[in-house]
């Protein structure tokens, strides 16, 4: 049984434009798995639907056999806590600084103070970031706080981690860090869903690739390349 | 109890942070709320001035020349039970020459004119005043038809129609006092509202952000709301304090046109009221602004 299901999902656009046409797609449980495809081939919806940001005019989307769009408003949270989410445009917190943007994950979640403080302090650390901790976004550079963004995804430790487009603004050798930390994470057990339409980086990791183009799948195979 | 201590303590860093927007929107609250104690004000003074005019009317019911004290004084027993009257005084016939005498002293027209009479050409009465102005054709009826054997007249119908100005007068006043506190309200609720609305508007992205990574409508509803308890707390003080010397000044000049109108005194007299119906209105506004304003981003999916 797969751990996410897209079962022909279809968003279309009031305009007309197609973003998916009948995607089906199932991802296993501790997967490493790369989305590819030009800009506008519907990776960023695919992944949205997930967490039910966007929803799909047709089909179903499953994670472990529910209905992500059947969810209660009240239920929706709790499955976004075992989704971590790395956005391209990253979606911090703008008033508050680095370590508060990981605390409030845990806040939420009801973690005591102390394990709140220990538990951000050292994800801060892993990320590199312990000496920006006082800083807002706004101060930090798009490296910064596209690691910041990883460590607010990471902080309790969730099933799945989607990150979209997580290397698009960095420079090569922020890059690799990012591609280091993202396989460091998969050898931990999380379901990695990653989209990139960065050939290197794909072809180097060797994992399983679909190929979306056009809101549809052209290809899908366990040890992808990239081929457009 | 953690979880709205963390609230609370988010809400009230968010109010420090966003320094400008938090001072706009307290700048306005206040504004609505000196609204709100001119608005009381105008109530006090649109009621006393209708009822001063109104304690200015009343009417008085003549008794034939023969007619015994004792049973004048029983009809003004049996008045003083209606529901409708405020008071009655009784004036002798003696009083009534008295009086009559008091005024006219420097009218020797008029003391000769009386001396020419023979005896005491008054009749006694009793004056009576109605709760309400629109309850004087009632009473002029009461007495005519219980009285009329000892009874010479009321002057009811000499006064019918200055009575009925007065009390459309007196309607008026009320209506527009009324009105113009309703629309000026109206429009101080609609700023404020729209005030909260437009800061909740710029944290839209903030609220969808909070959603995405799993925070329940609660978490990120709590801190707006207690952003709006601050700001009504800090504006309905800030009111309160602006208010005082504002009326301290105005006061003395309100008292020349109507000496019983004392604001200072109502205002240092209802000190505590006042302040809590500022607090009471500056917290409410804030928060049921901020919830309303927050619950269509948190509907969205």
């Amino acid at each position: 049984m797969p751990l996410i299901l897209f079962d022909a999902v279809s968003k279309l656009y009031p305009h007309g434009s197609v973003v998916l046409d009948k995607v089906n797609l199932a991802i296993s449980r501790g997967e490493f798995i790369s989305i590819v495809g030009p800009s506008g081939a519907g990776k960023t919806t695919l992944l949205r639907m997930l967490i039910a940001d966007v929803i799909p005019t047709e089909g179903k989307v499953f994670v472990d056999d529910v209905d992500v769009h059947r969810l209660h408003q009240k239920e929706l949270p709790f499955l976004r806590r075992r989704i971590g989410s790395v956005f391209q445009d990253y979606k911090l917190l703008p008033q508050k600084t680095a370590f508060e943007n990981i605390a409030f994950v845990l806040e939420f979640e009801g973690k005591n103070l102390s394990e709140i403080n220990k538990t951000t302090e050292e994800v801060l650390e892993i990320v590199g970031m312990q000496d920006k901790a006082k800083h807002f976004p706004g101060e930090l550079s798009g490296g910064e706080k596209q690691r910041l963004a990883f460590a607010r995804a990471l902080v309790n430790h969730p099933e799945i981690l989607l990150a979209d487009e997580p290397t698009g603004n960095l420079d090569p050798l922020n890059t690799w860090d990012v591609v280091r930390l993202l396989l460091k994470i998969h050898e931990g057990g999380t379901t990695v869903i990653l989209t990139s339409h960065d050939k290197e980086i794909i072809n180097t990791l060797n994992n399983r690739v679909v190929t979306l183009d056009n809101g549809k799948i052209v290809s899908d195979e366990k040890k992808g390349r990239y081929i457009l | 109890m953690e979880n709205f201590k963390r609230i609370f303590n988010t809400g009230a860093l968010n109010f420090w942070r966003n320094g400008w927007l938090s001072t706009a929107t307290v700048g306005v609250m206040v504004l609505t709320l000196l609204m709100v104690v001119m608005l009381i004000f105008i109530l006090i003074f649109t009621y006393n001035l209708a009822g001063e005019l109104q304690n200015k009317v009343d009417i008085s019911a003549y008794f034939k020349p023969d007619t015994k004290e004792s049973s004048i004084l029983r009809v003004k027993e049996d008045l003083e039970g209606l529901a409708q009257i405020k008071s009655v005084s009784y004036v002798s016939q003696d009083e009534a020459l008295y009086s009559f005498k008091e005024k006219h002293k420097n009218d020797p027209v008029s003391l000769q004119a009386l001396a020419e009479l023979e005896g005491n050409p008054f009749e006694a009465s009793l004056s009576v005043s109605a709760k309400d102005i629109k309850n004087y054709q009632f009473i002029n009826d009461y007495i005519y038809s219980r009285y009329q054997d000892i009874l010479d007249n009321v002057n009811y119908p000499e006064n019918q129609s200055v009575i009925n100005k007065i009390a459309s007068f007196i309607m008026g006043i009320r209506i527009a006092g009324l009105t113009m506190t309703v629309i000026l309200a109206l429009i101080a609720l609609l700023v404020s509202f729209n005030t909260i609305r437009l800061v909740i508007y710029t944290s839209r992205e903030e609220i969808r952000i909070m959603r995405l990574v799993g925070a329940t409508n609660w978490f990120v509803r709590g801190p707006f709301l207690v952003n709006g308890f601050l700001q009504g707390v800090i504006s309905s003080f800030l009111a309160f304090v602006i208010s005082w010397p504002i009326i301290y000044y105005f006061s003395p000049k309100i008292k020349i046109f109507m000496p019983s109108m004392d604001f200072n005194y109502y205002f240092t007299s209802h000190f505590f009221l006042i302040y809590l119906i500022l607090l009471f209105v500056g917290v409410g506004i804030a928060v049921l602004g901020s919830a309303l304003a927050i619950r269509r981003y948190l509907k969205e999916y």
